[in-house]
């Protein structure tokens, strides 16, 4: 059973500052009028939970912090298709990642048809619940490019329909 | 001249283990355990409202939410002297048994497995072969030769694809890995099946905390209301469905865990390797909130010594003496008095002496770890699975002695057995099944207090902060899938003035302690023979076992290490 309303889904751990980036943001979201229009979850960092979310969206878009090796606070915008699929050496199930959950819904022919990454560069890693200043600066943006894709796949959904 | 290796999957982020061990004439001679994280939720505690600990300490660790939050909301109850519902306390113990058995088929399957199951040599299976032994170790249905030739087609497919992926990584080939073509292809079915089935039992989370990952907490009972006849609360229909995924669990956990944790094993019995302390400690856990040394309760608290099931020894969390922590091997500073600390009176300062990063060889002679070393009396503690269940039989606990009894007897082996990496491993099949029945017991018992007309899920009375003492402590602790795990906490003026968590990870991975005693991971590998340095199977092999929960709450995109994939990698 896929669902037609979008899915977003925030990643991450707030108790280290910019990593909490996707929860801080999903948790805004939520006392705004996008709760309406969207699913909006804390997916926090267990990722292997996550499965059965990403196997039933049809729309899905992540929120997360990425190192991507930019200066903190550079906002990247990652197609569905673009975003890899890599497992590696574990030493625990905490490092299933959510990219492996996203290999194992694509083994079993479950990925989101449509599948959309917004992450914003990291500056720190240090235990912490506030995001730092150039990360918390992205916010109101990375919440307008939110909007508009929503609005975009919104058009899709009442096309199909 | 020895040999070091050096296993550290991660190195990139902070925040994982890192074994070094040096090997002579192909044996591991000696062996040191690093954290390489820094646990500093005590530091972000301070000040903050108790009753809303749970929602900042569940993220200690990503995956073990349930539990850390029932650790922290039993520790303010504890410390302000509340007694929860009936209800509540039925509906805390089925979620924490659904994260054990979550938990522990998400650990055996898609973690530990592959330890131990070649997925390259399941391509080689015959499925009619597969499908014939399948059927002579369960009765599970799905065990047709078409179902097992389509399972080979999507690993075959995976393997084409040159994106392994999960399998990527894998020792395949080994000279360890002993099982036949057709086993590996069964266990890989269920590594499959198992991603669908855990899927579905969390969804009791969902219904009791009102939503999954991070269900919601209340400190004094539980945050869902109970009304038979309302649509939006706990009610028959939310009821019916918690009771089917028990059924599924139940059977997920005796017709495919069970049959393929003991077919797996024996073929692996003579594989005695990775035995560890000797020592064995459980807090206790679920049955009552405050005596837990208790013969009767699921699992007993309890110290074993030495390997000694015909002794045990009371644990008291809140006497200064039992259990303290050093900081001889680890990168912090107390003030002060010098030597171990009760939690009650933990610090948590930073100093750190580490070589910079990236380095080849810690200075395992002096401070190498973020972990911090608990020791009872003075001796380091295994804690987990295998701690439960022999605390549990040396207790004369009935149901884990049968338990254990009966899994001995199944695969011809004795009791020393139990002390190694197999015999944690068989524990926590072991403890599921326990905790798969006491999942349904609990859920009767719900059923039952509700039926006889009990709806009350919170106790009130101490939630405003002008009925608490000025200053209170309280502890809060229970078993956590990977073992003991407590939450000391103390609160002046209605703030939190200290918070210290001591996880099982802490335990298991603790670096020497104060007078050079190994930790469990180190005792444990020490003595294991290798096939090949470089290829150090038997060192996950012996470190999975004792499922770590390490690197667990960080998770980052990295978009810089454009690797042989050409883009990204999640963390």
């Amino acid at each position: 059973m896929t669902k037609v309303k979008p899915v977003i889904l925030g990643l991450g751990n707030p108790l280290f500052q910019d990593e909490g980036l996707g929860i801080h943001l999903i948790h805004q979201l939520i006392q705004e009028e996008i709760n309406d229009r969207a699913d909006l979850i804390d997916g926090g960092t267990d990722a292997l939970s996550l499965l059965g979310i990403v196997e039933e969206a049809q729309y899905l878009l992540i929120i997360d912090a990425v190192n991507a090796g930019q200066p903190g606070g550079t906002i990247l915008y990652i197609d569905g298709q673009d975003i890899p699929l890599l497992m590696s050496d574990k030493m625990s199930v905490h490092q299933i990642g959510f990219q492996e959950v996203l290999t194992l819904a694509s083994l079993r022919g479950r990925l989101p048809c449509h599948m959309a990454l917004i992450g914003v560069q990291l500056q720190s890693l240090d235990w912490g619940t506030e995001l730092s200043p150039p990360v918390a600066s992205t916010l109101t943006t990375v919440k307008e490019m939110v909007y508009a894709q929503i609005d975009s796949w919104a058009a899709l959904i009442s096309a199909d329909l | 001249m020895a040999q070091r290796i050096v296993v550290d999957p991660i190195t990139r982020i902070e925040g994982h283990l890192r074994i070094e061990a040096e090997v002579n004439r192909g044996r591991i001679i000696n062996a040191f355990s690093s954290g390489t994280a820094f646990r500093g939720i005590e530091r972000i505690m301070q000040g903050r409202d108790p009753r809303q600990a749970w929602a900042v300490v569940q993220r200690i660790c990503g995956v073990c939410t349930h539990i850390h939050a029932i650790a922290s909301v039993q520790a303010v109850e504890d410390a302000l002297g509340i007694t929860i519902p009936k209800n509540a306390f039925l509906i805390r113990n089925i979620m924490t048994a659904v994260q054990f058995v979550q938990d522990h088929v998400v650990h055996f399957y898609h973690l530990h497995a592959l330890d131990w199951v070649d997925v390259m040599s399941a391509l080689k299976a015959d499925p009619l072969a597969a499908s014939i032994m399948a059927g002579c170790i369960s009765s599970y249905p799905k065990s047709s030769p078409g179902y097992f030739a389509d399972v080979q087609k999507t690993i075959q497919g995976l393997v084409n694809s040159g994106q392994l992926g999960i399998f990527a990584n894998g020792y395949w080939g080994h000279p360890a890995y002993k099982l036949p073509p057709e086993m590996n292809l069964i266990a890989m079915a269920h590594y499959l099946e198992a991603l669908d089935w855990q899927k579905d039992v969390v969804r009791i989370h969902t219904i009791f905390g009102g939503k999954n990952p991070h269900p919601n907490y209340l400190v004094g009972g539980m945050a869902c209301a109970i009304n038979m006849d309302n649509d939006n609360t706990i009610n028959m229909e939310r009821l019916n469905l918690v009771a089917r995924e028990i059924d599924k669990a139940i059977d997920f956990v005796n017709q495919v865990y069970l049959p393929d944790l003991f077919a797996i094993a024996s073929f692996y019995k003579d594989w005695a390797y990775g035995g560890g302390v000797k020592n064995y400690l459980v807090y206790g856990t679920l049955d009552n909130q405050r005596e837990k040394n208790k013969q009767q309760d699921v699992f007993p608290g309890g110290v074993i010594l030495n390997r000694n099931l015909k002794e045990v020894f009371d644990v008291d969390l809140r006497d200064p003496v039992q259990l303290k922590e050093f900081v001889d091997h680890s990168w912090y500073e107390y003030s002060g008095e010098q030597g171990g600390r009760h939690p009650w009176k933990g610090e948590t300062t930073v100093k750190y002496s580490g070589p910079k990063p990236p380095y080849t060889q810690l200075d395992t002679d002096n401070k190498y770890s973020w972990i911090k070393t608990p020791l009872w009396k003075g001796k380091p503690m295994e804690v987990g699975p295998l701690a439960r269940m022999l605390v549990g039989y040396a207790r004369g606990n009935e149901v884990i002695k049968t338990s254990v009894d009966e899994a001995l007897k199944r695969l011809g082996l004795g009791k020393e057995a139990l002390f190694s990496a197999l015999g944690r491993t068989l524990a926590r099949g072991l403890e599921t099944k326990i905790m798969v029945d006491y999942l349904k017991k609990n859920y009767e018992e719900l059923l039952a207090n509700i039926k006889a007309g009990d709806s009350r899920v919170f106790e009130g009375a101490k939630w405003e902060p002008s009925s608490w003492p000025k200053q209170a402590k309280g502890v809060g602790f229970t078993e956590a899938p990977r073992g003991a795990l407590g939450h000391w906490i103390k609160i002046e003026n209605g703030q939190i003035s200290l918070y210290q968590a001591v996880v099982p990870t802490t335990w298991n991975a603790a670096p020497r302690g104060n007078q050079g005693q190994k930790g469990p991971y180190e005792a444990a590998l020490i003595g294991t023979p290798m096939a090949d340095p470089d290829k150090p199977l038997e060192i996950l092999r012996i470190i999975h076992s004792f499922d770590p929960c390490i690197a667990c709450a960080a998770h980052i995109i990295d978009l810089k290490s454009r690797q042989d994939i050409g883009s990204c990698e999640f963390y």
